[in-house]
């Protein structure tokens, strides 16, 4: 059984952790360090070497008003950070790392530090009462099976994982997870180790439910998503202000297809189609934008739910797309985020997936 | 501005007949009807041989008379006919890419017996054309300087038999070689090519030097002829191949008859013979085709040089087609030659001689020769990656088509002769050879200018996001990564207008130019009406 370093968390996780940054930073060990913190706004992420700054840091902010993994490539699009450790939750580790598949960050230069996620609450919600916070949550983020690292759920780019389900109250474990992590680790000189069954065991329960709960949660959508009239009307109060897109940590187009030309005809050639038809809905490219999306960035939806949570008009897009994403993801057995070494499904020829539809 | 000049286009549509192919099969004047109303369609016309000298005059005139932008030609498949009406196009002085092709006959007239149904499918093809070819945008065809001097890797009879053909004063070939010697496999073999040193003379050109220093030359095409190994059967231990003496394969005896003497380890010459054929078969997954040949071949330098000896072929299948080898075998087993066939076969040694049994069956012989399977080459995986040549079953180089096009490769410009891209007889090898010369002979010549492919990829500077999807799918090489900017680029003399890149990039940066976003769209409305 791993053993993991047991780190005083009596004024909380987020203190805790801090500390440990502050530590990491006043050894040298990165030149910077990238985490929430608390502004009077609400939360932000940070880039920073400023120690005093961190006694604000928040590592499970209540909201995520941008996800991580966009933030990641804002900072390192144009080529590598100095080295830094970054704090965050595991869907955003995880969109960082499918977006380094598309060139779109590069993490050579980061260490990842990720937490045991208890999910965010809706947007709306905490700008309506910010005591809503842990009451109310992200219908994805209620289901989500993957908020911590355990089995199934590990993922290759994590240093190391501050663990607190399971875990004492008044105590966080670090426990490395890359050789670098162990490294970093034994710099610190924390003197106490302590196993990890309890942690482990707490994430399985947690999993186990939560397997349960997302099935249970997403049957209906998932009988909606089978047929074209039930998208259709799913989607049909959508307003096109394509917010969905601008939020998502994997949308990476410079412009959007949906925003070409292609879609748009001349008055003649809808006035033919109206002709030939009978009648034509003005306009009707709305199913076409969700379809694209879901076709361009399903294999990589990291089931965030920031999509949903951006949505003016409630449309549940984050679940939509989540049920679409975990049956195309089981197609080509690719989980999202878990190995950077593993290539994107649509990024490779098999020899054997040439014939696979043929012989269907 | 774009916009502008959709507006005044002017459409010419044309139905060929195609005598009573189209015009029996479906209501043309029909199909005539439906589509003179669209939007930009200035003419629409039926005639009923477009093919012919006549119709080539009359659409190349309509072009004129008209002033036609665009035109759309309802006919065959352009498989058969696109180029001659591309030419037509320029006949008529129109960019030839502005042309769009109805394929009325193969995918409509001859597969539906229903003329209603034939009539409105052909009306929703004819309408698809006539918007697609509203976007279609002038295309330029480029010429390349070309290099006529070939490289031939590879010194078996393959690449001599097309660096023969190949060379002329006024083209220069390179062969390459690794070893000391020309001639590969076969040259081993004394009945194939017992003059093969007077070859070597004639042939070996300036290219074999391996202590030198590396030199870099420029070709224009390359032959790639080298070749293919042999199974090692010590890999399978039921025959014995390096631990029960006496059992050779079928070119250690070749080696043996060279030398003049067929003999036992001992010295003394062999009474009993027994062939063993398949020798890895059912491992490599194919048949070698050249074996059982082999088989035959090596029993009758036996019953040549030692008459007395039993001489006997455990075969699974026989596999001798053709009306020269099946006389060859018919002879043979005249001559004495006793044929058994058996599923399996295993050798142990009992008294200095051989045991086989086959099948539970029990066969005693001095000598066991065995027939290896012809396997790829440990080379092969190197020239692989070396020309972008993909690797298909056995791990042999693939030919671009496996019946149509058995030469050429997806790389443009290299050729496969010989066993490299599989087993092949002598014959079939000089075969491939020759026609691979004959493709660089037509297409390299020297002082004439290559056209190369208009329709290709290209990829917008402002929409790439240095994504790199489209590397990773392209089969020619012909996209690179810029990283001062941060983009992907086109070469487009590489470039064969497969489309992957197009279809892979999510944004669309990456465009065919003659398959666009919009083309493929309205294309797809009508079609899918």
């Amino acid at each position: 059984m791993k053993e993991g370093y047991v780190i005083k968390a009596t004024e909380g996780a987020s203190k805790a952790v801090a500390e440990l940054l502050k530590s990491l930073l006043e050894k040298n060990i990165f030149e910077a360090v990238l985490v929430p913190v608390r502004t009077n706004e609400g939360y932000n992420y940070v880039l920073t070497e400023n120690t005093d700054l961190l006694n604000k840091a928040e590592i499970m902010p209540p909201v995520m008003s941008v996800q991580g993994g966009k933030v990641l490539q804002a900072l390192t699009r144009h080529g590598k950070s100095g080295k830094i450790a970054a704090v965050m939750r595991m869907c955003e580790i995880r969109a960082a790392v499918e977006l380094s598949k598309l060139e779109q960050t590069d993490l050579e230069n980061v260490f990842f530090i990720s937490v045991d996620c208890n999910g965010v609450i809706p947007l709306s919600d905490y700008l309506e009462d910010p005591s809503n916070a842990g009451k109310k949550f992200r219908p994805l983020c209620k289901i989500c099976t993957s908020f911590s690292v355990v089995g199934d759920e590990e993922v290759e780019a994590v240093d190391i994982h501050a663990a607190t389900m399971g875990v004492d109250k008044g105590q966080v474990l670090l426990i490395p997870m890359s050789p670098d992590g162990e490294e970093t680790l034994e710099k610190l000189g924390i003197d106490e180790k302590q196993d990890t069954g309890n942690w482990v065991k707490e994430i399985e329960k947690l999993r186990k439910q939560r397997i349960a709960a997302r099935e249970k949660a997403l049957a209906e959508i998932k009988e909606t998503v089978k047929t074209l009239n039930g998208l259709l009307e799913v989607f049909s109060r959508c307003i096109e202000c394509h917010n969905c897109r601008s939020v998502c940590p994997i949308c990476y187009c410079r412009l959007c297809f949906s925003d070409k030309e292609t879609f748009r005809e001349t008055g003649g050639e809808y006035l033919d189609r109206a002709q030939a038809q009978g009648v034509m809905k003005c306009t009707d490219e709305l199913l076409q934008f969700h379809l694209g999306r879901m076709s361009h960035m399903s294999l990589s939806c990291v089931s965030c739910g920031m999509c949903e949570d951006a949505c003016p008009v409630d449309i549940p897009v984050g679940q939509i797309f989540s049920v679409v994403a975990e049956q195309s993801q089981a197609i080509f057995d690719y989980v999202p985020g878990k190995s950077s070494d593993e290539a994107q499904p649509l990024r490779t020829f098999e020899l054997d997936e040439l014939t696979e539809v043929e012989d269907k | 501005m774009e916009k502008r000049h959709i507006m005044d286009r002017k459409i010419g549509v044309y139905v060929c007949e195609c005598g009573p192919n189209i015009a029996d099969a479906l209501d043309i004047d029909r199909v005539i009807e439906a589509v003179s109303g669209m939007e930009n369609v200035a003419v629409v016309e039926r005639y009923k041989l477009m093919c012919s000298p006549d119709g080539k005059k009359y659409l190349a005139e309509q072009i004129k008379e008209h002033g036609l932008t665009h035109l759309v030609v309802g006919a065959c498949s352009p498989k058969q006919h696109e180029a001659t009406f591309m030419a037509v196009c320029e006949e008529g002085g129109m960019n030839p890419f502005l042309m769009q092709m109805a394929n009325l006959r193969e995918q409509i007239a001859w597969i539906t017996p229903d003329k209603e149904k034939a009539t409105e499918r052909a009306i929703r093809h004819m309408k698809a054309a006539i918007r697609r070819v509203r976007y279609h945008a002038p295309l330029e065809k480029k010429e390349i300087e070309c290099n006529p001097d070939v490289l031939v890797i590879g010194g078996g009879i393959a690449g001599m038999s097309a660096a023969l053909l190949l060379s002329s004063p006024d083209r220069k070939v390179f062969l390459v070689e690794k070893n000391e010697e020309l001639g590969g496999m076969v040259s081993r073999c004394e009945k194939l090519f017992p003059d093969m040193v007077k070859f070597f003379g004639n042939f070996v050109v300036t290219v074999r030097e391996k202590e030198s220093e590396p030199r870099e030359f420029k070709v224009g095409a390359v032959v790639v002829a080298t070749g293919a190994d042999l199974f090692d059967p010590g890999a399978l231990a039921e025959y014995g191949y390096g631990k029960i003496k006496n059992v050779v394969t079928a070119s250690e005896l070749e080696e043996m008859n060279l030398k003049g003497k067929i003999a036992l380890e001992d010295g003394k010459e062999p009474k009993s013979v027994g062939i063993i054929h398949c020798v890895g078969r059912k491992e490599k997954g194919y048949c070698s085709e050249v074996c059982c040949r082999v088989g035959i071949k090596i029993s009758r330098y036996l019953k040549e040089k030692i008459p007395g000896a039993s001489v006997t072929q455990f075969y699974q299948d026989l596999c001798i087609p053709g009306s020269v080898a099946q006389a060859f075998y018919e002879e043979t087993r005249n001559a004495g030659v006793e044929f058994v066939c058996t599923e399996a076969v295993k050798l142990s040694e009992s008294d200095k001689k051989i045991q086989i049994d086959h099948d539970g069956k029990l066969a005693t012989v001095d000598m066991v020769v065995l027939l290896p399977a012809i396997e790829a080459a440990e080379s092969t995986s190197e020239i692989s990656e070396m020309l972008g040549v993909k690797k298909g079953k056995g791990e042999f180089l693939t030919e671009e088509h496996e019946k149509i096009g058995p030469v050429t490769t997806t790389v443009e410009g290299v050729f496969l002769a010989g066993t490299v891209s599989g087993p092949k007889t002598v014959r079939d090898t000089v075969s491939q050879s020759e026609a691979a010369a004959g493709k660089i002979l037509s297409s390299l010549v020297p002082g004439r200018k290559l056209e190369t492919e208009a329709r290709t990829s290209k990829i917008s500077e402002s929409l790439c996001t240095g994504c790199r999807t489209c590397l990773t799918v392209c089969c020619y090489s012909a996209i690179e990564y810029d990283e001062s900017r941060g983009i992907c680029t086109v070469n487009e003399v590489l470039c064969k207008g497969c489309g992957n890149c197009a279809a892979a990039c999510p944004s669309g940066a990456a465009t065919h130019q003659q398959f666009t976003q919009i083309q493929i769209h309205r294309e797809m409305m009508e079609v899918l009406r």
